[in-house]
């Protein structure tokens, strides 16, 4: 009996792994931890002009569009050089087949026109890949005079449709324009586009003037100035140039002024008997608190997007290193804990990340870090980078670059916060202290 | 006879001219520095060695030392440093009707901020040991230029050690 | 003979049977492809090709040109070139499929030695002003502008960039494939290398910095290509047509029986597939995409291309508009990547018919 059970069993197996093996196969499942980081190929090709009088900024507007998305790093734009088939009216159907061969993947094409002093912009953005267009088209309405920021809304566009992020080419940066000798800078505060285009100067050189800050809306300056003969915090008006010192608390200089998310406090340092600390000012009521009292240097605040933390620089601890608080004051945290100094932090607008200056055996560095202090990365590396400020989408840094010697002279950079793309964002003058203003309206 | 006396005139005029007083102008300087308040000094001292004159700024500056310096991150006051210190608050203490500043400088391997305050630490040193020495301390006031006022500009140690210093301005002015 | 005896034998004799005729197994034998092979003499097959005996391809990759000598670059992982079909030789051989799988350019390690490279094809390493100090442990990554897994060397300046590595397929190399094949072009990938160096990388890489050399030798001029698409692909297709026909009147219909879904896909299939969709993956490094990781799912027809679309099966990390877009990224990467099909084995197909894949950017994100 034992022998027939057996060979049943055995049968009986037998057939369930033939059945096992007819059975439908499982998908096949596979993990990619590997890509590849490479520019993404678009095109341009120049807008159409409807009349006459829009051939030029037509061409300008193309350019600078290209320009914006290729200064990116993320883009490499395809030259019209290599073109197949080129776009004959905005309306004309597209022949993908054609972009596809050039191995373009985006497409952007627009009409302008010109009436008097009204500049009129439609765009359209194709993914050549799906022979499709990606998103709706868009018209845009403005002055002639206005023609670049229309362009940079364009390519804002462009860039978020593609990368799914905000952009931040509608922007502008405050700095300070420095010329003369190093032992008699002549420094004024300047304001212009973020690409360099568009300087205006918003006060003389008569006294010093340092470190400026963007309002979170763009339309106030607060920086630090030395026309009292003592380091002050004046707040200015962007649109009338008008400004005004801030009512600190006492002490003998105030100085390191940062506005909180909502643009109504303002948090700075005052120093007071050698010792330094971080101060909070309420702009409609005037009242100040004091948020930190140590015997050691603290300065360069930064508030959290949700303006719930601040991070500052203390050297509490010897050094200068990196502390976290409560907006409101309390126990600070340290996240700093690699070798060199730390200073300058920058909370990251997506609130992911802070951005600092770190020192170490002689070199200077602009770094990320997690607000936790983990995953810290330095970008990178020279005789002085000092100052950085985030770009309004969170994913680019510009700083302020001196060279070194008698002749040493500050310039600005920009570098992603991947590290790559590090160059430099041409001013006519020596430039320091950015600050990255928001997108603009 | 004639060749003895043309020696002896000679002689004796030379010896007459020897009789100049070099301090002829000395007791006019004091009273034009106390009376004189934020205004140059005049005409008078255009002839007088003012780094002789104790109680001339010059002096201040140049023979007393209006300047301390200090090593890379610190702000403590070395022995060379206290010592110009005594002799600057002597000279305070002595012409008391000057106000003064201390300013407080870094060198260029810093960030902005943080030298701002590590050069109000230094003047603040600086204001302290000379209260400490019997300066009344509502004529003494600070200020920190940070890395923003160099005094030597190549990026080397030499330079950068003279840029780390602490100086005292002497103002006159009424006491505020 | 016992009970138990006639018991077993039937069953026995009923398993057998069963197993032989398949009754309950409805599954049409899956069509594939026969080709009988049988002798030809070489004269019948120059008959047939029209084409003088052609010379014995080379599988090598095209020479190695110089490459920037800027680096020690760790020669990329090669494989090694496809097994250079015989020379044509009367076909005795079983049809190999001559399409090379994409090798990289081979990378003699650069040593700045004196004696030349042994390849007579290379030209000679002109003596370039510029110095390794000291040796390197482990070669240091050169910034360039695109990342990818493996590093690709600078092409030389009229390389033809596409997103895989083709060799030049002479299209008088004997054609004895019954796939139709189009002469391709010779095609490198861009220049790339594994890791994203920041300034600050390069600094701390310290004193093994390379100089960089004060004059870079031009590679010669390549020997000009076959004449691409038209004018290659005519003749070919003739010569593959004839020996269709020929080889399509001994070729015998005989659908095996053999099991449908075969021995499971061997790793080196998988990773074969894994590159191909890799090297179309772009990662946006900074961007919020870069913290998702995605699952798509799609269908594969017996060519290996992508038949219907490719869906999401699963996202993790970020908020939807960051899942949304590394979707995007991950849809974008499985189709422009197909061209005229994934390479798997055909005779696996069940096991490949569906795929999931698992994107997961994690580690590219500091890369």
């Amino acid at each position: 009996m034992t022998r027939v059970l057996t060979c049943l069993m055995v049968g009986v197996l037998t057939l369930g792994v033939l059945i096992a093996q007819g059975a439908r196969a499982q998908p096949l499942s596979i993990t990619i931890t590997d890509g590849v980081i490479e520019p993404l190929p678009f095109a341009v090709p120049s807008f159409q002009a409807e009349n006459q009088s829009a051939a030029q900024v037509a061409a300008d507007l193309s350019r600078v569009i290209a320009e914006d998305l290729t200064g990116t790093g993320l883009f490499r734009q395809i030259l019209a050089s290599a073109f197949i088939s080129q776009i004959s009216a905005f309306s004309a159907p597209i022949q993908f087949a054609d972009w596809r061969a050039i191995n373009t993947q985006a497409l952007v094409t627009g009409v302008v026109s010109v009436n008097g002093d009204q500049l009129t912009v439609k765009f359209r953005l194709y993914d050549v890949f799906s022979g499709a267009e990606l998103g709706a088209g868009q018209q845009l309405a403005g002055t002639v005079s206005g023609w670049r920021r229309m362009a940079h809304k364009v390519s804002d566009q462009v860039y978020s449709r593609i990368t799914g992020e905000g952009g931040y080419f509608d922007s502008r940066v405050v700095f300070v324009s420095e010329t003369g000798p190093k032992n008699d800078r002549r420094k004024r505060l300047a304001i212009m586009d973020y690409d360099g285009a568009n300087v205006q100067f918003l006060t003389d050189s008569a006294s010093i003037v340092l470190a400026p800050r963007f309002s979170p809306n763009g339309d106030r300056v607060l920086y630090t100035s030395y026309e009292t003969g003592f380091p002050r915090i004046n707040i200015l008006d962007v649109a009338s140039v008008g400004r005004q010192q801030l009512a600190t608390a006492d002490g003998e200089m105030a100085f390191s002024p940062r506005f909180s998310r909502d643009g109504r406090q303002v948090i700075y340092s005052i120093a007071n008997g050698g010792n330094t600390d971080i101060y909070r000012s309420d702009l409609a009521s005037g009242s100040n608190a004091r948020l930190t009292s140590a015997p050691s240097i603290e300065t360069a605040p930064s508030f959290s997007p949700d303006g719930s933390q601040i991070v500052f620089e203390s050297d509490r601890s010897g050094t200068q290193q990196l502390y976290i608080m409560s907006a409101s004051g309390g126990e600070p945290r340290r996240i700093s804990f690699g070798d060199g100094r730390y200073g300058t932090p920058v909370w990251s607008p997506r609130g992911d990340l802070v951005a600092f200056t770190k020192q170490n055996a002689g070199r200077f560095h602009i770094g990320v870090m997690r607000t936790d202090g983990s995953e810290e990365r330095l970008l990178t590396a020279s005789f002085l980078d000092e100052g950085p400020t985030w770009s309004p989408n969170g994913r680019v840094i510009m700083f302020t670059r001196e060279t070194q010697g008698a002749d040493g002279a500050p310039a600005l950079y920009s570098v992603d916060i991947t590290g790559r793309n590090l160059k430099r964002v041409t001013t006519s003058n020596a430039a320091s202290d950015p600050s990255w203003g928001p997108l603009q309206r | 006879m004639k060749q003895m006396t043309k020696a002896a005139f000679l002689i004796a005029t030379l010896g007459i001219s020897a009789c100049t007083n070099a301090d002829r102008f000395d007791n006019v300087t004091p009273t034009d520095a106390n009376s004189g308040f934020g205004q140059p000094s005049g005409v008078d001292s255009l002839a007088l060695d003012p780094a002789n004159n104790p109680t001339s700024l010059q002096y201040f500056s140049q023979t007393i030392g209006d300047r301390v310096l200090f090593t890379v991150d610190t702000s403590s006051l070395t022995a060379a440093g206290r010592s110009t210190l005594d002799g600057q608050a002597t000279w305070l203490l002595t012409n008391s009707d000057y106000l003064a500043v201390v300013e407080g400088h870094a060198d260029e391997q810093g960030t902005r901020e943080y030298n701002l305050a590590l050069g109000a630490r230094r003047a603040n040193a600086v204001r302290e040991y000379l209260i400490s020495r019997g300066v009344p301390s509502n004529r003494l006031r600070t200020v920190s230029y940070g890395k923003e006022r160099p005094t030597e500009i190549c990026s080397e140690e030499a330079c950068y050690a003279k840029n780390r210093r602490a100086v005292t301005i002497i103002s006159a002015g009424a006491l505020s | 003979m016992s009970t138990g005896t006639y018991i077993s034998g039937a069953g026995h004799v009923g398993l057998i049977g069963f197993m032989i005729l398949g009754w309950g197994f409805s599954a049409d034998p899956l069509p594939f492809e026969v080709t009988e092979v049988s002798v030809v003499t070489a004269e019948e097959f120059d008959a047939l090709s029209g084409v003088a005996q052609p010379t014995v391809p080379t599988d090598e990759p095209p020479a190695p040109q110089v490459p920037d000598v800027e680096d020690v670059v760790e020669p990329p992982a090669v494989e090694e070139p496809p097994a250079a079909p015989d020379a044509p030789e009367p076909v005795e051989a079983p049809v190999e499929d001559t399409q090379p799988v994409a090798p990289e350019i081979e990378t003699p390690a650069i040593e700045v030695t004196d004696a030349p490279p042994a390849e007579p094809q290379t030209p000679q390493v002109e003596t370039v002003t510029n110095t390794v100090i000291g040796t390197s442990p482990r070669p240091r990554p050169r910034p360039a502008p695109r990342v990818a897994p493996e590093a690709v060397v600078q092409p030389e300046p009229d390389a033809v960039i596409a997103d895989t590595t083709q060799d030049s397929v002479q299209d008088d190399a004997p054609a004895e494939t019954p796939v139709t094949e189009e002469a391709q072009q010779a095609t490198t990938q861009e220049e790339a290398t594994t890791e994203t160096v920041t300034e600050a990388d390069q600094e701390a890489a310290g004193e093994e910095i390379v100089l960089a050399p004060t004059s870079s030798p031009r590679p010669p001029v390549r020997p000009s290509r076959p004449e691409p698409t038209e004018t290659a692909t005519a003749p070919s297709n003739e010569t593959t047509d004839a020996i269709n026909d020929l080889l399509g009147d001994l070729a015998t219909e005989e659908p095996a029986a053999s099991t449908p879904t075969g021995p499971p896909l061997s790793g080196a299939e998988k990773e074969g597939f894994r590159i191909a969709v890799n090297n179309c993956w772009n990662v946006d490094a900074g961007s919020r995409a870069a913290e998702v990781t995605v699952k798509v799912g799609f269908a594969l027809d017996q060519n290996g291309r992508v038949s219907g679309d490719v869906r999401m099966v699963g996202a993790s990390g970020g908020d939807t508009g960051a899942q949304r877009t590394a979707y995007e990224a991950a849809r974008r990467a499985v189709l422009r990547c197909q061209s005229s099909g994934y390479d798997l084995p055909a005779e696996k197909y069940e096991q490949w018919k569906d795929v999931e894949i698992t994107f997961d950017p994690s580690g590219m994100r500091l890369r």
